[in-house]
């Protein structure tokens, strides 16, 4: 019984071992060919144009080089009304957005008192930052009762009211593409990559197309790293508070980005394939880990029970998925798949 | 300047509690297991005062194997305990990340000690001309050492398996923070 026993695991063990060594030779002859490298001369690109007979579409047209610094071009279409939502629907002007809020403020107090039956007794007053004050008036006479619910809401004015600021700000900056966190203002980058994949749907598809029947990460990393590295401003010139980020339509339309506009423009196309993506946020700069099998001398990351490699997308140099000297912690934002 | 954050110190002063009552509770619970599996119902304890040595060195190396497997349970217990300390939570919130913790211990649990258990009868079928039980019950010392050397490297290679089954027991959500390489 023991020899038969030997005589299994051994073979067992000669069979796993010749499997390993198979895998581990197709891993290596498919094995990615780009390259890190240095800036590849990159030729213009056509500005984009609408296509006849549709204003509303817009043409993009981009050349770059792709993994084996071949020469690409690739054209996509996207609508100028999707292009120009995303744009104007991020951001915030900042005397905009006060007057929407005291708008929406004082919206909400004369709502509170009608609701408590004491509106025709209150004078309220929104004015400046979200600041407000009130009067109240109620003639010789007035019902008892009545006289306690306008001292009650007198009360609530004074010390609750200002509460509901709080929750008005955060949808405001919500439906502007940002979150508030405490007193901390952030991109919210989940909703907009998810925004754009639609938008983007025909960039996604010719970009797929190109690479053909290899899953084209390389292909659409060094399109990404090949756009334009260009800081947004903080401010626009149209006074829009953007915290220097750019909505993936306007990357793609502008064919320019920085380290986490072109990440989310990234995320927004490849959550497409669809797969995961995670943008991770490093001061100073982004990256994207795609999900997927790392090879051996990929940089990888684990969440959960999947694995992650990291990829650089900021360009303009050449980095292959997996190569990065980032190192720490640091908070990721999951996109899922679409 | 740098601060000690309290909530950051509580989270940790309770991995640490947490830490002694499982570690005492679980080497017990394995060490009683594994001696009645190996003295099959013999008093392991009046074998043990008795200076029955290989008995000690067999026992000894099967609640170090399983205590180096179960220490994996720690790290996710502690990344989700270490959530309730960031904020306010609810006391059902408090309840879901008490039951997961629970699950996280069943689970590290019942995988290292039974992966072990598993391994460890393999490998006794597959040396039939050497019966390890038997000659450790014997009091034969070379038998003992062998076994526990046995043990132990079973236990370098699950340690890889059960840390990566611990890892991923981990709940992530949308947002969070990740440790790159």
């Amino acid at each position: 019984m023991k020899k038969g026993g030997c005589a299994l695991f051994g073979c067992a063990v000669v069979v796993g071992l010749l499997a390993l060594a198979t895998l581990a030779a197709v891993r290596l002859l498919a094995a990615d060919t780009s390259e890190t490298g240095p800036v590849p001369v990159r030729e213009a690109s056509p500005r984009p144009e609408p296509v006849p007979g549709d204003p509303d579409l817009l043409r993009l047209t981009f050349r770059f080089r792709d993994p084996d610094e071949q020469p690409r071009q690739l054209s996509c279409v996207i609508r100028r009304s999707d292009y120009e939502r995303e744009e104007a629907g991020f951001g915030f002007v900042r005397k905009q957005m006060v007057e929407e809020l005291n708008r929406a403020l004082r919206g909400l107090l004369e709502r509170e008192a009608e609701a408590r039956g004491v509106a025709s007794y209150f004078k309220i007053e929104v004015f400046g930052d979200g600041s407000f004050r009130w009067t109240y008036k109620y003639p010789d006479g007035t019902q008892q009762r009545v006289v306690q619910r306008i001292k009650d809401f007198h009360a609530w004015l004074n010390q609750d009211a200002a509460k509901a600021l709080q929750p008005l700000t955060e949808r405001y900056y919500r439906d502007h593409g940002l979150r508030l966190a405490g007193d901390d203002l952030s991109v919210d980058y989940e909703t907009l990559a998810r925004n754009a994949s639609t938008p983007l749907a025909d960039c996604f598809q010719a970009l797929k197309s190109l690479g053909g029947g290899r899953l084209p990460l390389s292909l659409f990393l060094t399109f990404i790293q090949d756009l334009r590295y260009e800081l947004p401003p903080d401010v626009d010139p149209d006074g829009r508070e953007t915290l220097g980020f750019r909505v993936p339509t306007a990357v793609m339309v502008k064919e320019a980005g920085d380290c986490d506009s072109k990440a989310a423009a990234f995320c927004s196309l490849w959550r497409q394939i669809p797969a995961r993506v995670l943008l991770i946020l490093v001061p100073g700069h982004a990256l994207v880990a795609v999900e997927g099998k790392p090879g051996p001398d990929q940089a990888s990351i684990r969440l959960g029970n999947r694995y992650f490699i990291l990829c650089e997308v900021a360009g303009p140099g050449r980095s292959r998925p997996g190569e990065t000297q980032i190192s720490g912690s640091f908070q990721y934002v999951l996109i899922e798949p679409a | 300047m740098p601060q000690i954050e309290l909530a950051s110190l509580a989270a940790g002063a309770l991995a640490y509690a947490v830490a002694i009552g499982l570690a005492v509770l679980l080497v017990f619970g394995t060490f009683r297991l594994h001696a009645a599996l190996l003295a099959s119902r013999r008093d392991e304890e009046s074998m043990l005062l008795a200076g029955h040595r290989s008995l000690a060195i067999a026992l000894g190396a099967s609640l170090l194997s399983q205590a180096l497997l179960l220490r994996h349970a720690v790290f996710p217990t502690m990344a989700v305990v270490r959530d309730l300390f960031l904020g306010h939570p609810s006391r059902a919130e408090v309840a879901r990340v008490v039951g997961q913790c629970a699950l996280f211990w069943v689970v590290v649990g019942v995988a290292s000690v039974g992966s072990v258990l598993l391994a460890t009868w393999l490998f006794t079928r597959m040396t039939g001309r050497l019966p390890e039980q038997e000659e450790i019950l014997k009091d034969n010392v070379a038998v003992a050492i062998f076994y526990a050397f046995v043990l132990l490297a079973i236990t370098a290679v699950l340690n890889e398996g059960i840390e990566d089954l611990a890892r991923s027991l981990i709940p992530y959500g949308p947002t969070g923070v990740i440790q790159l390489p």
